[in-house]
Parts: structure tokens; C-alpha cells; sequence
């Protein structure tokens, strides 16, 4: 019995330190990620475990990553902290792990919101097209593959 | 094997528990992480009893809990299981553990059950007959025996004592997936206990065609009945609201309760509110971001006409979130959450004449730090604000009138 609750400790202890940390959006993230990027266009991506219709997306955006690898993908996953290996697993299923990943930090989520887009009502997905000037287009619920397509062809001008 | 079997299935729970506990973190800054206790837990759940004793249901470390205080939440009792073997809960978006009282002291609780998979889940059900002392083994309420989501519980007792839970399911929609049918959002299910909890019937549909990620509200109608309020999928992709009453053996032809025209793919998270104390209509508040409605309203639904009165929106900014609503000595109570000058607020307004008219908003608390919904609930004397925040763990507020006089 003692072995066995010490080998299940050396378990979780294995696991959490396998649980690839991801980067925690703090308020002034986005000051941040257009840091980073600049003069870049990229597609910045709001979803959370607990939205189906994120989960297509995320196969539409597998199918776009494999196809266009060079283009600028960042996933920000809006879960609470504790659920980063839950976030890890999908972004790993779903292949998105050269994406930039984020998930929210512990800083309340209408906090997180309002600093990112303070006209969102916190539906997802929720994504903005940022082109090289950084302008912005947002789009609530699910991305198709024409819309990636049409981006893709407007950055590749 | 080493271990015989009752030590098996112990060190099995054991097990589970040590990694739940590994993966779980420390919320809540006001409480140690170990303590089992209504601050340090999630999503904790308040009803009054007859005599005014608050009991809390709360999820921590794998297990629901429910303890009682006797003077407004300042102190409670030692924290019970109510499940006996650890469970992964469902406590984040809508889902939270349910907790009702019989008025000859029984105590039921609803939750979702974790299964594997995305969005899967069970409904889970337990009742204590000794006065919260203990509880008796777990019930499974969805009798499809399908891994699939049945999830979002809603649970109800009537002043008669039937116990209704409605949720919703993906039955349905994975039938129909199988024979590769399109299948927009799944549907709302419910099965209702006559006898105080120790068996339901069968599993009764209510809806096809449900939103599949924000809570059911219900609510008792009449002595034997409850009403519930969802989100639907109604044609062309929209995501408004329907209403349906839910008797013993079947559930009545449901009604649209919102037009807001909000035509959709995306998963809103939010979920509406209703309130039954008024024979002839329903006080609802809900969320949306249609065409017609953009963020909180208010409105009465009238049974008769099965059409809304009242039309009111409490707050329009897209901080505003997560209604609930309630009658109380003849005043209707509606607070929300809200977010301004870098503070979680919880905003209140009032109406003495039946959602006619309306005070103006007025904050009645507030947190710099996480926090969960904003509860209303009540006993005989006075109605409370229940709110969990990281920073000050679950607090009980008395709801009251400002001095301010109500708006014409």
C-alpha cells in the first residue's frame, strides 16, 4: 500500500513536471504579443475546453497550420490554470503545438477581456485578424476553411 | 495481486484522490490549500432550511462536500462527502453541485460527473435521510448508459416533494451522427423522484436541438410541476431562448421565451435565470448578443399568452454577465457580475411592482481578485447575496433597498 501511494506521487510529480508550461496571459499580454510581432500579420485565437465549437475550429486551423506553416497562429486558451495539461492535451491532438500558446492567468477573466477587446461579451471562439499594420478584424464563433483560405491569400499579397 | 479487494477498491479511491489532488491548485487565496472547507472549495452552493440553518454543497480535492452553518455562513460544520469514491467534477463555466432540502430534513444534491472524453459527463445524484450526516451511494440520473455528455444538471423539489433534474444530453445528436444526420446541438432531458429521492423515472425528453454549453434554470410551478428555461437552437442558427413546464409523466409543448435574434456558432457560456413566485407569469433574465438584445435583460413571461411583458435591459456593457433573479416579499431582486475601475462588481436593482419599473443599479459588493457567480437565495426573513471570491471566500450578504428612491 506505502509503495504503491509512493509510486502514484512519483506519478504525479513525473506529470506535472511533463506538463509543458504555458504561457499565462496576464492584462498587458497583447502589449506583449504586438511586441513580439512586429510589422507581422497573425491570427490571434480565444477558445476554451468547454466550447464545442472551438473544437472544430481547431481542426480547421490543423488543417490551415499544415498547409500555411510560416503563418502566425496564437492560441490563448481562456481555461482556468489548472486545466493546463487538460489545454496541453487537445493543442497536442489536434497538432497546433508550433502555435504560440497561452492560457488565462489567474487575474479575473472580464479583466483579461476588457484589456484585449473591451467590446467582447466573452463568446468563443473569438479571433482577430491582426494584418502588419496591426489592424484589427475580430470574428465571434467558429472559423471555416474559407475564411482561413481568404486570410491566408490577404497576408500572402 | 497484493491487496485483497475492499483494500483494493480503498487504495483505488486513494489513488484517484492523490491525483486529483496533484492536479488541482489552490484557488482561493484566503484558505490553505489542504483545508477542506466552504472558502478553500469551488462553486459552493447555499439553501436555507425551515429553520434558517444555511447548508452549502462545495467540490474540493474530487469529492462534493455540503456543511451547515447556523449563523449565516460566519461558521460551518465539518465538511461531509456526499460521494464516497473521488470524482472528477465538473465546476468550471455553468456547472456547479446542486443541493435541496426536504421539509422533513432530507438533503439531495445534483452534480456533474467528469467521464472521459470531451465534454462527456454523467448526472450524479445522492440524498442523506440522517440530517446531512452521511449520504447514501451514488445514484447515475441519464439511464442511456452512453459515454457521451449529459451534463449542465438543474434541480428542483416542489412543495410537494417530487424531485425534478433536467440536463442536457447528447443522446440524440450521437444517434443521429451515427447515421450521418446533421444534428444541430443536443437536446434537454429530465426524470423526477416521487419518493424523496430514491428512485427517478426513466429519463423523459423535453427539447431536441438544445445550446449545449450554458446552465438550465428551473424553477417550481405550482404544487407538483417545475418550469425550466434554456437556450435553443431555433432555425436559421439562432441561439434564443425556450421555456417548457416539466410535470411527473411528461413535459408540456415548449414556448420561445427570448427574441433576440442571435444567430450564432459560438458557445455563450451563459446560461439564463427564472423565478417562479408570481402565479400568472415568470420572471426571467438571460444574456444575449442578438440583433434585437445585447447583453442583460430582464422581462416577465406570461403563462397565458406564452409572450414576454417588461422587456427591460439591466446592463448592456459586455462585462455584464450572469444574471439571477429573484421574488422576495413582493419585490423582485436582480443581481449580476460586472467589471469596472479593475474590480469584479456585483450590481443590484429592484422593482416593487412586479418588473414594471425598476430601480437603478447600485453595486452591492465587490473583489479585485477571481470569482464565481452571484447567487440569490433567501429564508423566511430576508434574502442574500451568496458570492465565493478568491480574496474573501464565500460571503452571505443581506440584500437590501438603498435610500435612493425608485426610478419612475
Amino acid at each position: 500500500m506505502r509503495k504503491l501511494i509512493l509510486c502514484c506521487l512519483f506519478i504525479c510529480q513525473i506529470s506535472l513536471a511533463e506538463t509543458p508550461a504555458l504561457q499565462q496571459w496576464q492584462a498587458d499580454s497583447l502589449t506583449e504579443v504586438l511586441k513580439n510581432h512586429p510589422q507581422q500579420p497573425f491570427l490571434l485565437v480565444f477558445w476554451s475546453l468547454e466550447c464545442p465549437a472551438c473544437y472544430q475550429e481547431l481542426a480547421a486551423l490543423n488543417r490551415w497550420q499544415k498547409k500555411y506553416p510560416a503563418s502566425q497562429l496564437i492560441l490563448v486558451a481562456t481555461d482556468s490554470l489548472d486545466l493546463q495539461k487538460e489545454v496541453f492535451e487537445v493543442i497536442t491532438a489536434y497538432q497546433l503545438n508550433q502555435a504560440e500558446l497561452w492560457v488565462f492567468s489567474d487575474q479575473p477573466n472580464a479583466k483579461l477581456r476588457k484589456n484585449i477587446d473591451p467590446t467582447w461579451f466573452g463568446e468563443l471562439p473569438r479571433s482577430y485578424f491582426y494584418n502588419s499594420q496591426h489592424q484589427i478584424s475580430p470574428h465571434s464563433g467558429q472559423l471555416t476553411d474559407q475564411q482561413l483560405s481568404q486570410w491566408q491569400a490577404y497576408i500572402s499579397k | 495481486m497484493f491487496l485483497n479487494k475492499p483494500a483494493s477498491h480503498s487504495a483505488q479511491g486513494l489513488i484517484i484522490a492523490l491525483v486529483l489532488f496533484c492536479f488541482s491548485s489552490a484557488s482561493f487565496g484566503r484558505c490553505e490549500q489542504t483545508k477542506i472547507s466552504v472558502d478553500c472549495g469551488k462553486t459552493p452552493t447555499s439553501v436555507f432550511d425551515q429553520n434558517s440553518l444555511l447548508w452549502t454543497a462545495f467540490v474540493q480535492q474530487g469529492f462534493v462536500y455540503i456543511a451547515h452553518s447556523a449563523d449565516l455562513g460566519k461558521h460551518y460544520s465539518s465538511p461531509v462527502k456526499v460521494n464516497q469514491i473521488p470524482q472528477k467534477i465538473y465546476t468550471n463555466g455553468e456547472n456547479r453541485p446542486k443541493i435541496k432540502l426536504s421539509t422533513n430534513g432530507l438533503v439531495f444534491v445534483s452534480w456533474t460527473e467528469k467521464t472521459p472524453g470531451r465534454y462527456t459527463g454523467d448526472i450524479s445524484f445522492a440524498r442523506s435521510t440522517n440530517g446531512g450526516k452521511s449520504f447514501e451511494s451514488v445514484k447515475t440520473i441519464n439511464d442511456d448508459g452512453l459515454p457521451i455528455g449529459h451534463r449542465f444538471d438543474a434541480m428542483t423539489i416542489t412543495p410537494s416533494g417530487l424531485i425534478y433534474i433536467a440536463w442536457l444530453d447528447k443522446r440524440d445528436s450521437t444517434a443521429a451522427k451515427k447515421k450521418n444526420l446533421l444534428y444541430p446541438g443536443i437536446s434537454v432531458y429530465y426524470a423526477v423522484s416521487n419518493d424523496q429521492g430514491q428512485s427517478f423515472t426513466a429519463n423523459k425528453l423535453v427539447a431536441e436541438h438544445s445550446c449545449e454549453c450554458c446552465r438550465i434554470a428551473i424553477a417550481n410551478q405550482g404544487e407538483n410541476n417545475a418550469t425550466i428555461m434554456w437556450r435553443q437552437l431555433f432555425s436559421g442558427g439562432v441561439r434564443d431562448h425556450a421555456i417548457s413546464t416539466l410535470t411527473p409523466s411528461h413535459s408540456l409543448a415548449i414556448s420561445r421565451a427570448t427574441t433576440d435574434d442571435w444567430q450564432t456558432n459560438s458557445c455563450p457560456h451563459h446560461g439564463p435565470d427564472i423565478d417562479n413566485s408570481n402565479p400568472n407569469f415568470s420572471h426571467l433574465t438571460w444574456f444575449s448578443i442578438g440583433n434585437l438584445h445585447k447583453g442583460i435583460y430582464y422581462a416577465a413571461f406570461q403563462h397565458d399568452s406564452k409572450t414576454l411583458k417588461n422587456i427591460l435591459s439591466i446592463d448592456s456593457s459586455p462585462q455584464a454577465s450572469h444574471p439571477n433573479v429573484m421574488q422576495f416579499n413582493n419585490t423582485v431582486w436582480l443581481v449580476w457580475k460586472t467589471y469596472e475601475n479593475d474590480q469584479s462588481l456585483i450590481k443590484m436593482r429592484y422593482s416593487t411592482d412586479h418588473g414594471e419599473h425598476w430601480s437603478a443599479a447600485n453595486t452591492i459588493a465587490s473583489t479585485t481578485g477571481k470569482s464565481d457567480h452571484p447567487l440569490l437565495i433567501s429564508n423566511k426573513q430576508h434574502i442574500f447575496l451568496s458570492w465565493h471570491t478568491a480574496n474573501e471566500g464565500l460571503r452571505l450578504m443581506p440584500v437590501t433597498k438603498p435610500f435612493a428612491a425608485i426610478a419612475p
